[in-house]
């Protein structure tokens, strides 16, 4: 069903940011530090707002507008890599999720920053510069949680071993991908993507003894969240995130 | 601004970490001006802090903290601008309320539900935005 | 004043200091003042920064369930606004001698107070409307009022908090007339809100004070009396839910031309009464999540008390 690849790119980047922005927007107001709350939220907001660009990609093309493809789509309608739909856990397993993603954003952004779907490579550009902070932040707190307290360490070492294997989920290969190679949308296949943040993220875990978690044989398993398919945590998520949009598509709120 | 008291010196809050005034400019040609201070572990968790806890709604274009004689400016005052559309946290983003006001009163009329009751005279003067 | 060499008495003092603020002038942290003052400040604007946080908690649920996602970016800012003031108001009231981690400490324990308002459910779209609209605005009522207050850090770091809360407020606004222009649901989902919130609105303004027997209006840090303010509230809303066909569930409530008020019912004030006790329909709730967030997040405290290790390396 797959006769327009563009759109379902655009639809699994949008997906991505959405579901992992509804999910940081849920520490708004109960994060570990006021300060941090602050910072944390505005990532948030940031994903949120990425996903609207993506949407709006997505919306030139098949005529919907923003809310009815953010909010009306049936469940196994949504594109999203299954780590974005995962509960925020404690702050151990969000930095480890935070940090990998956003690593994941360097890559692929990056190979679509020179993508023949110009609007595409045109919206890398805002994004990556929003997205140099969220790398900061992220490198700030891994390196404060790795060289911390023991507690600290030992939560940050579950969070990546439970992170890692889904993070892999980010590079599965797209639905019509062999078109978007084709035609110069995609420059780079996501398998070799996935190497490349291998590599990036390899380099990331070095300075702390981290980098023996990351395991090179994983894979991405497929069919999975490009194809629709999430993990039972993602009903409870979409009922929530939908229900009032659904409810009437035509109100304006 | 009037200067800013000198906050009288504690000791750490062993749970809360160190002390760090914020410096924030408005514009490139203004000096350093104090906005607040935040509690944080060292200089580079309060430089990346003091971003969302002062300068949220455009607030300035570049920030610094500082502890003691030392003083750290954030050095990439890039990070403080925005990329993507942020207008629904901006005055800006909310400039259409006359309209959609007679819409609403319209809708009122149409019902037949505008409530008649005594209300005070000179409600332009009472009902002046609140900034 | 050098307050290492005055030795005048207590009483002399006092009375200089209560000249000064009559004056109009403000009183900065590091002043010499009664120990009444400080005490009355520093419960105020702990109260105050109590009730940000708290206030947090109602709307952040319907951060995940927004009906849009300009709104669901809205509210989340508007959240994250709340904790923002909180964070400025904490540090107002460290100034005054309590560390934050206390105040925090003890409101979780029950031990201090957050405004009534915050003390209740959220159960619909409307009730988020009700709050920006309603709540945010009787809250912006009162801080601009505080703008004057003797107090100098709070009136300083008001002007911050008022220009955010009228942001908010015409947020809240914005929400209430898409809704009172929208479908029928949408208005009855709106008035329903209104019915339910508008007690806890009236009791958010205190029940009608004795200005002298307030000492926080005898020194200037208050500068209007809880009926003043709820006089101007009413002239500020009560004609606009009109104008849009939305009643509220007062009787009496209309302008006196000849008294030159708003006559209105006073509400029952034992409810008020038990949530200053500690017993709300939500406040059992709400403060036994955030301890247990609290203990949660302990060892991240951990982390943010000490600077970076091999920061060097």
């Amino acid at each position: 069903m797959i006769d327009d690849p563009r759109a379902v790119l655009a639809l699994a980047l949008g997906d991505d940011e959405l579901v992992l922005g509804h999910r940081h927007s849920h520490w708004t107001g109960v994060a570990p530090h006021l300060e941090e709350d602050l910072a944390f939220s505005s990532i948030a907001q940031d994903e949120i707002g990425h996903a609207v660009v993506w949407y709006s990609l997505a919306a030139e093309r098949t005529g919907k507008d923003i809310d009815a493809i953010g909010l009306g789509r049936p469940a196994d309608g949504y594109r999203h890599a299954v780590i974005c739909e995962q509960s925020n856990g404690d702050w151990g397993y969000t930095t480890a999720r935070h940090l990998l993603y956003d690593l994941a954003e360097e890559v692929r952004l990056e190979v679509l920053a020179g993508s023949a779907w110009r609007q595409a490579a045109d919206a890398t550009g805002a994004l990556r510069r929003e997205e140099r902070y969220h790398l900061i932040h992220a490198r700030a707190w891994l390196s404060r949680l790795a060289n911390g307290p023991a507690e600290a360490r030992a939560r940050l070492v579950a969070g990546l071993e439970e992170a890692l294997p889904q993070a892999v989920g980010l590079f599965e290969t797209l639905p019509g991908e062999e078109d978007l190679l084709a035609d110069g949308t995609l420059p780079v296949p996501h398998v070799d993507q996935l190497r490349r943040w291998f590599d990036v993220v390899v380099t990331e875990f070095q300075p702390f003894g981290l980098d023996d978690l990351v395991d090179r044989t994983l894979a991405p398993a497929s069919p999975a969240g490009r194809h629709g398919q999430h993990s039972d945590v993602f009903p409870e998520l979409w009922d929530e995130m939908t229900a009032m949009y659904r409810a009437d598509p035509q109100a304006r709120w | 601004m009037t200067a800013a008291t000198p906050a009288p010196e504690r000791p750490a809050d062993p749970a809360e970490g160190l002390r760090w005034e914020v410096f924030g400019r408005r514009t490139a040609s203004d000096d350093w001006a104090e906005v607040g201070y935040l509690h944080a572990p060292d200089a580079e968790m309060a430089l990346l802090l003091a971003r969302d806890t002062f300068f949220r709604h455009e607030e300035g274009v570049d920030l610094a903290v500082s502890r003691g004689p030392d003083f750290f400016p954030l050095g990439q005052p890039e990070l403080l601008e925005h990329a993507t559309d942020k207008s629904y946290r901006l005055q800006r983003g909310y400039t259409g309320l006359g309209a959609k006001r007679r819409l609403a009163a319209a809708r009122a009329a149409a019902l037949g539900a505008v409530v008649q009751r005594r209300r005070p005279p000179d409600l332009r003067v009472l009902n002046e935005d609140h900034r | 004043m050098d307050t290492d060499t005055d030795t005048r008495t207590v009483e002399s003092k006092t009375a200089d200091f209560q000249i000064r603020v009559e004056a109009g002038e403000k009183i900065e942290a590091s002043d010499w003042m009664p120990e009444g003052y400080r005490q009355g400040a520093l419960k105020f604007i702990e109260m105050h920064a109590n009730s940000e946080i708290m206030g947090a908690l109602p709307e952040r649920e319907w951060i995940a369930r927004a009906p849009s996602l300009r709104r669901k970016l809205s509210l989340t800012a508007k959240v994250q606004d709340e904790v923002g003031h909180g964070h400025l108001l904490y540090r107002i009231a460290e100034d005054l001698g309590k560390p934050r981690a206390a105040m925090i400490e003890d409101l979780i324990a029950g031990k201090t107070k957050f405004h009534n308002v915050f003390h209740y459910p959220t159960e619909t779209w409307g009730d988020v409307a009700v709050i920006g609209f309603l709540i945010d605005g009787a809250a912006l009522v009162t801080q601009k009022a505080l703008l004057d207050s003797s107090y100098g850090p709070y009136a300083r770091v008001l002007k911050r908090i008022c220009a955010e809360e009228s942001l908010h407020q015409r947020h809240g606004e914005d929400l209430v007339l898409e809704m009172c222009a929208g479908t029928d649901e949408q208005r009855a989902m709106f008035q329903d809100a209104v019915n339910r919130w508008w007690v806890p609105v009236m009791h958010f303004f205190g029940p009608p004070s004795k200005p002298t027997l307030d000492p926080l209006l005898h020194w200037r840090f208050k500068t209007a009396t809880n009926e003043e303010l709820r006089q101007r509230f009413f002239s500020l809303y009560i004609p606009k839910l009109w104008d849009m066909g939305i009643t509220v569930p007062d009787p009496a409530l209309e302008y006196d031309a000849a008294a030159g008020e708003w006559a209105w019912t006073e509400p029952d004030w034992e409810p008020l009464r038990r949530i200053a006790r500690g017993d709300g329909p939500m406040t059992e709730t709400r403060l036994a999540w955030r301890r247990w967030i609290h203990e949660a997040h302990g060892w991240v405290r951990l982390v943010m008390a000490e600077p970076e290790r091999a920061a060097a390396a």
